[in-house]
């Protein structure tokens, strides 16, 4: 399953010719991490540092993915998926996303390997003085153990590619 | 059903909570509020049948160019999630 999103993923880093928005983006980021539980009002179980990757088809659909390492628990996660806008596509500031991705991990007891579908906010708080800052929020659902985990987050743009 | 409903449910926090959070991000950077102030006016808008069937269809149509070999990038922060 992993060498089918590798393999994705690679194919669509390769299919990126050029395009005036570009189709790659990468993201540094860090995450205040909820296992098996909502937000509610608690404080975050784990806290992660990875990065993300993106790569924008059309004007709704988008691949995916993810690697991150969570500090408190000791793993090393990543995932990779698919993720339909659900809101005003010519939003660049304000979006939000329904998805699904498959999850692999370090220490599948704490973050399990297993199909999960998710909703996803994104808001570009300050797009004039900050534009590669982004805040994030996100829940998964786990379709083998029934667990939501929950993510907030903020993400900053490293590279782009696929420029025209 | 509207945008703040599937939020409150997938985060699991109350409505006014959610709400409040926002608004305590505005008190401490008063430079946020007309950004908030968009970002609570879009929560309020309706997820309709309408608009879900709409947007199905078109996904399915953007699915077709995709396969085509028609790419049309949009930046979306929520990719970044």
């Amino acid at each position: 399953m992993k060498k089918v999103f590798f393999s994705a993923l690679l194919a669509l880093a390769v299919s990126t010719v050029a395009y005036a928005e570009p189709v790659l983006k990468a993201y540094a980021g860090v995450n205040g991490v909820w296992l098996d539980s909502p937000i509610a009002l608690h404080l975050p179980a784990d806290f992660e540092l990875g990065g993300n990757v993106r790569a924008s088809l059309s004007p709704h659909i988008s691949g995916v993915g993810a690697a991150y390492y969570g500090l408190n628990h000791s793993y090393l996660r990543g995932s990779g998926g698919v993720r339909f806008t659900v809101t005003d596509a010519a939003n660049a500031d304000l979006s939000m996303g329904l998805g699904i991705q498959y999850h692999f991990a370090s220490e599948p007891s704490i973050r399990p390997e297993e199909w999960a579908p998710d909703v996803s906010i994104g808001w570009r708080p300050s797009p004039v003085n900050a534009p590669k800052l982004v805040v994030i929020g996100q829940a998964a659902y786990g379709l083998d153990s029934g667990r939501v985990t929950t993510i907030a987050g903020v993400r900053y743009q490293i590279w782009e590619g696929g420029v025209r | 059903m509207n945008i703040q409903d599937i939020l409150s449910k997938a985060a699991g926090v109350p409505l006014e909570a959610l709400r409040a959070l926002i608004l305590a991000g505005v008190k401490a950077s008063p430079d946020l509020a007309p950004q908030a102030e968009a970002l609570l006016k879009w929560m309020d808008s309706a997820a309709t049948p309408e608009a879900l069937i709409e947007l199905a269809s078109t996904i399915l149509a953007e699915a077709n160019d995709i396969a085509k070999g028609k790419i049309a990038p949009k930046d979306h922060p929520s990719d970044a999630a």
